[in-house]
């Protein structure tokens, strides 16, 4: 007599598989290496998210001629996918911070383990700095 | 202490009530992360958000540095709203305006639109009437650049699971050869699950 408790094991095995998420995120590039990232200043006030979403590196170029262009590079060091809201905002040689139409938080998306770059473009050529604000 | 009892537990209830009826109408910050979003509509962060992207893609691209006289003029064509919604395109337009005007690269003129239609008729009225008064006959200064483009809508649904995306396509044309020089398409895609019981 065969063992009832195997069928059911099986249609639980495959149920899980089913519940499962994808695992992380394979990645592939150049082996050149890549401009270095600028210094930068962190201020920390959520250290779990400080943790699971580790800043690399911010890369800063100009476009368009006068344009301030910086490249912030995460990494989702979790094994699932997360989801964080981030701003980006642009001062003047003064401090000031300047208004845009266009500004606010965003939602982006990192997939288990992966590497993401958000990309900013300073609406102003009067922008010489800024800020990147983070949140779960 | 009988009629105590049950005079706590009304004062109990009744502070209760108080705290759920306490949620009115409340400011929130516009660029906030604290906003409505629904599935239905193209809230004011996507407007903010697709504006953004397609004003970082047009200053990226360099089109805007080849233009003869700076800061270069754009006219606003149609843009042309292919949803299922009443909506004012003005609210994706204006922004990208704003936006360029700041960056100095682009200024946009109000006395030339669609079918001889200016966006400020006044503005087009009082240079007319000034020519007419002062005898000069100085030609207006004529777009460089058109910007055109269309908003869609496309609704999926999967089980309990309804999508919906709106496309954003905008291009920029020079206007002295009708070739479009800058183009870009960008998305923004909600999903909402329906719950297993209820309505």
């Amino acid at each position: 007599m065969k063992n009832p408790i195997f069928p059911l094991l099986g249609l639980l095995v495959v149920t899980l598989a089913g519940c499962t998420t994808p695992g992380g995120v394979n990645t592939v590039g150049s082996a050149t290496p890549t401009p270095a990232f600028i210094q930068d200043r962190r201020v920390v006030t959520d250290p779990y998210l400080a943790s699971d979403i580790r800043v690399l590196g911010i890369r800063q170029t100009r476009v368009s001629g006068d344009l301030l262009k910086i490249e912030i590079v995460l990494l989702n060091t979790t094994g699932s996918d997360r989801q964080i809201h981030y701003k980006v905002e642009w001062q003047d040689n003064a401090g000031m911070t300047i208004a845009s139409p266009t500004g606010g938080w965003r939602v982006a998306e990192l997939k288990s383990e992966e590497q993401t770059a958000i990309a900013a473009i300073a609406i102003s050529p009067s922008a010489t700095d800024f800020t990147i604000k983070l949140q779960e | 202490m009988k009629s105590f009892h049950s005079l706590a537990l009304f004062a109990v209830i009744l502070a209760g009530a108080s705290c759920v009826l306490a949620e009115g109408a409340k400011y929130v910050d516009t660029s906030g992360n604290k906003t409505i979003v629904t599935l239905n509509q193209i809230n004011p962060q996507d407007w903010a958000n697709m504006a953004d992207q397609m004003v970082g893609s047009l200053l990226e691209s360099g089109v805007l540095e080849r233009a003869p006289e700076k800061p270069a003029i754009m006219a606003i064509s149609r843009i042309s709203n292919k949803t299922q919604m009443q909506i004012d395109t003005d609210l994706l337009i204006k922004k990208i305006r704003v936006a360029l005007l700041k960056s100095g690269k682009v200024v946009t003129t109000t006395t030339v639109g669609i079918g001889g239609k200016s966006e400020d008729p006044l503005a087009a009225d009082a240079a007319e009437q000034q020519k007419f008064v002062t005898g000069e006959n100085t030609p207006d200064k004529l777009p460089f650049y058109s910007l055109s483009g269309k908003i869609l809508e496309d609704k999926v649904k999967n089980g309990r699971v309804t999508q919906v995306t709106y496309t954003f396509q905008l291009s920029l044309t020079t206007v002295k050869d009708g070739l479009a020089v800058w183009e870009d398409e960008k998305q923004v895609m909600k999903q909402d699950k329906k719950p297993a019981v209820g309505w």
